[in-house]
């Protein structure tokens, strides 16, 4: 094993164990701290793909962003610690079954697929990545902001006093 | 890059957008006092983008722009006109129910604009990253729309589970995308053609996977079994026209693109994908309409007709994609005027925040509103697919074109499920013709724009099922530039 191997692993198992407490815990807060090593891990696994802005933007945006506020709701909101969060209706069996198989079949895809590969090695991504969203995919990216536009309107909406809706 | 940026084809889109937020503005400066002309505003916007359409249509401008990720070909073309034609009736459905149940605001107008625009760009786009921008503005929009009602726990509960369950079928849906871009290494549909008919044997079972995941997605949208668990309540629940756009709109659109990735895109897949859907086409069918049978509130029941009639166009899929699209389309229209004509006489009826949902309520309605009672008698025996109805018309040629695929067993399957279907519609023409009322009439009196939205629902439907030939060579001529 390479070093980059190495990493992976390191950065693998920290991905899926956090990810496994983050599902597990009993309490939200410590769901929300182990969300914290899963967002790291993941970014991890970017750098190694050679997704450099991707891995950053990972940390801006989900570690320094969604996570603070996360906290911040879980922390402000009166007596969430002791909430009962799992519904009565798990199926464990059905579940592990279902998600055993998913999981064997895509395994397998990915491993027989010959993956079209560009043959070079990763470079700096972010300056692609900005042409690509004024070239190729000009509409999909401004189109982003018409979907953002409607997301604020509806949540402005939903949140509304009662008395003026 | 090519120098110049032609962004003719997504001038519907622009117009309606512009309108959306135009609506926002109106509200934002009409005094506390009075009312904003929301609704006008709305219409003249929808309108103006279908008078888009048919410029487009008539004239230049048809090819695709910006990089091949929209275009404005007929197919476009006649989803864009239809979609915009569904909205505009929901328009007129709207500003009575929302009065009779105190919501009148304009934010509603402005997400129902906007989730237009998500319908359009759902049908033009020729690339699955544009493609699912769209349906995220779609089904953002209608989320919100669904939680308008906010004083009603039916109404929060479908917002959340249709917030909940959406969310989900978007991730199953970008995952498929991120597979095909793992097979082809574009997310150009047409890339993807090229990269999916010159598959190796190793390959073709990440494009499976990555087809499987887009039919989940899509299957959410489109409420088939088994992704249908969010459909009664969230029907249930949304205020009638919200509904009535979704159960006509969103499904038209959903199908528009999913008949665009696996019709063309995906069809050398076609041997692998076809078994798939048409055991969807099965349970959807059996179980949309088996559970339809036991409702009793009418708003379920037409949301289980809805989940079966999902069904029923999935059947015609197996044929080839000309065959396929020119009934599917034909289908569509005819299957969003009867929607919007069922839910919208029962949001038509609705007042001081109660509707007529049980049987009991629209006992001997021909009675007291013959004319009322008329036209949800002919919307519903045109979802039970009667001869001389234009539901008959749209079942005969996708069941027809299952048929030539050599699929009889599934349109055998539609047939059988059609007439179980007739007991669950009928019952409630039974209960308006033959059933004396039960205490005073008072419900609403119908409002001028909901008695124009109803007629011409009402007219459409006729005329489909007397003389079809226009609209199918319309929907034949679109379905011809899938190819």
């Amino acid at each position: 094993m390479t070093a980059a191997d190495y990493v992976f692993w390191v950065f693998a198992t920290a991905t899926v164990v956090s990810g496994a407490v983050v599902v597990f815990a009993r309490s939200l807060i410590y769901s929300a701290f182990a969300l914290l090593f899963t967002f790291f891990g993941v970014a991890g696994l970017y750098v190694l793909l050679g997704a450099d802005f991707l891995a950053a933007t990972q940390l801006l945006i989900y570690v320094g962003g969604i996570l603070v506020l996360l906290l911040f709701g879980v922390m402000l909101t009166h007596r969430i610690y002791d909430l009962k969060l799992r519904t009565e209706k798990t199926q464990l069996g059905p579940g592990l079954i279902v998600a055993a198989g998913i999981f064997i079949i895509f395994a397998n895809a990915a491993l027989i697929t010959e993956w079209p590969t560009v043959g070079r090695e990763p470079a700096p991504t972010t300056k692609e990545i900005g042409r690509l969203f004024l070239g190729e995919y000009l509409l999909a990216f401004e189109a982003a902001s018409v979907l953002l536009l409607v997301a604020l309107i509806g949540a402005a909406m939903i949140v509304r006093r009662k008395k003026d809706a | 890059m090519s120098g110049e940026l032609d962004l003719r084809p997504l001038v519907p889109a622009i117009i309606v957008g512009v309108t959306g937020l135009v609506v926002l503005l109106a509200q934002a400066f009409t005094p506390k006092d009075r009312r904003a002309p929301s609704a006008p505003l709305s219409l003249t916007g929808l309108l103006a983008a279908l008078a888009a359409v048919w410029l487009l249509a008539s004239g230049g401008g048809r090819g695709a722009v910006l990089a091949n990720a929209v275009s404005a070909d007929a197919y476009s073309l006649f989803f864009q006109a239809l979609l915009l034609g569904i909205a505009a009736v929901a328009v007129l459905l709207s500003p009575s129910y929302l009065r009779a149940n105190g919501l009148d605001r304009g934010e509603y107008y402005a997400l129902l604009l906007f989730s237009v625009v998500g319908m359009l760009g759902l049908v033009s786009s020729l690339e699955l990253v544009s493609m699912f921008v769209a349906l995220e503005i779609m089904s953002i929009a209608l989320y919100g729309m669904a939680g308008l009602y906010r004083s009603r726990m039916e109404s929060q509960e479908a917002a959340l589970k249709y917030f909940v369950t959406g969310a989900f079928s978007s991730a199953f849906f970008l995952y498929g995308v991120a597979l095909l871009y793992g097979v082809s290494g574009s997310t150009s549909l047409d890339r993807l053609e090229w990269a999916v008919s010159t598959l190796t044997t190793d390959s073709a079972a990440l494009a499976l996977l990555g087809a499987g995941m887009l039919l989940v997605g899509f299957g959410f949208k489109i409420a088939s079994v088994p992704f249908h668990m969010w459909a009664p309540d969230v029907y249930e629940g949304a205020p009638t026209p919200a509904t009535a756009l979704m159960s006509a709109g969103v499904k038209a659109a959903a199908f528009g693109a999913l008949l665009r990735v696996f019709g063309s895109a995906l069809h050398a897949l076609a041997g692998e994908w076809q078994p798939l859907v048409a055991s969807l086409a099965v349970i959807t069918m059996v179980v949309g309409n088996l559970a339809a049978l036991a409702q009793g509130n009418l708003k379920r029941m037409l949301a289980f007709s809805s989940v079966a009639h999902a069904g029923y166009v999935l059947t015609a899929l197996v044929a080839s994609p000309g065959q396929a699209g020119e009934a599917v389309l034909f289908y569509l229209v005819v299957y969003g005027a009867v929607n919007l004509g069922a839910f919208g006489t029962i949001a038509a009826l609705s007042r001081e925040g109660r509707e007529p949902l049980s049987l009991g309520d629209v006992a001997g309605m021909a009675e007291r509103r013959p004319a009322l009672a008329a036209a949800l008698a002919v919307f519903l025996v045109s979802l039970t697919g009667i001869p001389v109805t234009a539901g008959f018309v749209g079942k005969f040629y996708l069941f027809n074109a299952a048929v030539t695929a050599g699929w009889v067993g599934l349109a055998l399957v539609g047939v059988l499920m059609s007439v179980v279907s007739a007991y669950y519609y009928l019952r409630v023409v039974v209960a308006m013709y033959m059933r004396d009322p039960l205490g005073e009439d008072t419900w609403a009196r119908v409002s001028p724009s909901a008695t124009v939205a109803l007629a011409l629902s009402a007219v459409i439907t006729l005329v489909l099922g007397i003389y079809p030939a226009p609209v199918l060579t319309l929907a034949r001529i679109a379905a011809r530039s899938l190819l």
